[in-house]
């Protein structure tokens, strides 16, 4: 009988430790289009703050290469006079479109900004990978890494304005991310607070002084505190994992939706080199909307 | 005397996995009322780690790719 009395006793802690073990579900394998960097990106985008971030993000490095496209140009039409870039500029120009079309995006709708920033940091990669691949066949590599360096200190000035822009959104999602930890662990720490406020505390440090808070507690407070920590993780892991399989389950229909949207804002001569993209991916352009002729691909050194 | 005991054993084990699924909250997790649990070394490095995926570096980028 104590046997039995024994074995129940143990069926029950383990019955009790299994509802008490974490609950927080793992993010889905990431395939394409959300990758595994992409997927590590939207973490941080269930907040209002943290999505303005990683658009303000993209919105920056659009606006990098649309400036390193331009100084290109430039360089083409002033040593290679010969060489065509109308499907440079084509190029260029829907990376113009993609930057208006990321500065329009809303923060606070969440989902909404999550699929957005799928969407076009997909095609800012495309549209860049495009690009260089065009340069890489006109110019010598050599040439190019000069040319590389040249204008990334040309253009380091636009560049430092939006690290600062965007350094100050950080600080306040890191604030705002800290702020909600101590709540949870029904703390206070307007010291911490401060230097993260400030930029003075990284994630090294912030986990020690949470992890420092904890151990000064009481057991009991200590297991609330950690409980009520994995509630948010769970809810941020669940909030994570739908705007992601959202983000994932329309991907190609919106494709084809906004390069159908983006040809019938362009002019023909810009629309090149979207015409030869959606033709790859099989989308027919709508009845109506001017078509160029064969592209044509050529020019000097090409 | 023993038989007592199993009783009373059962009647524990009952109440407890009756008390702990009336406090699973919608969503799945699990509100264990966490005075009487022990916090193991795991679970604090699992709420301390999060942060690392949650706080963002002054650095952090989201890359595109070059255009040269």
């Amino acid at each position: 009988m104590k046997v039995i009395a024994i074995a129940m006793l143990a069926l029950l802690m383990i019955s009790v430790s299994a509802y008490a073990e974490d609950a927080v579900p793992t993010l889905i394998s990431a395939d394409e289009p959300v990758d595994e960097t992409t997927a590590m990106q939207l973490k941080v985008m269930s907040t209002s703050t943290g999505a303005e971030v990683r658009l303000l993000q993209l919105e920056k490095s659009i606006d990098r290469n649309i400036l390193f496209g331009e100084k290109v140009l430039d360089y083409l039409a002033e040593n290679y006079p010969d060489y065509d870039t109308a499907e440079l500029e084509s190029l260029l120009s829907e990376l113009e479109m993609l930057k208006e079309d990321v500065a329009a995006q809303d923060p606070s709708a969440t989902e909404d900004a999550v699929q957005a920033f799928v969407d076009l940091k997909n095609d800012a990669r495309d549209i860049s990978n495009e690009f260089r691949t065009l340069v890489h066949e006109a110019v010598d590599a050599d040439e190019l890494a000069t040319l590389r360096s040249n204008i990334g200190n040309e253009i380091s000035e636009q560049m430092n304005q939006w690290k600062n822009q965007i350094r100050e959104r950080i600080r306040t999602h890191n604030e705002d991310v800290v702020q909600k930890k101590l709540q949870s662990m029904n703390r206070t720490n307007h010291e911490l607070v401060d230097k993260v406020k400030n930029g003075m505390a990284n994630a090294t440090e912030i986990k020690s002084q949470i992890r420092q808070m904890l151990q000064q507690m009481t057991p009991g407070e200590k297991s609330t505190a950690v409980m009520a920590m994995k509630r948010e993780m769970t809810s941020l892991a669940v909030r994570t994992q739908s705007a992601l399989q959202s983000a994932e389950a329309g991907f190609q229909q919106r494709l084809e939706t906004r390069l159908q949207e983006r040809l019938e804002n362009m002019s023909e001569a810009d629309s090149t080199m979207l015409q030869e993209r959606m033709d790859t991916l099989g989308i027919q352009p709508k009845a109506g909307i001017p078509v160029t002729g064969q592209t044509v691909r050529g020019g000097n050194g090409r | 005397m023993n038989a007592k005991l199993m009783a009373l054993t059962l009647l524990a084990f009952v109440l407890v996995v009756a008390v702990s699924g009336c406090t699973t909250a919608p969503g799945g997790t699990t509100d264990t009322g966490g005075a009487d649990q022990q916090v193991t070394a795991a679970q604090e490095n699992e709420v301390v780690s999060s942060l690392d995926s949650e706080i963002l570096g002054e650095d952090d980028e989201v890359e595109i790719g070059e255009m040269v």
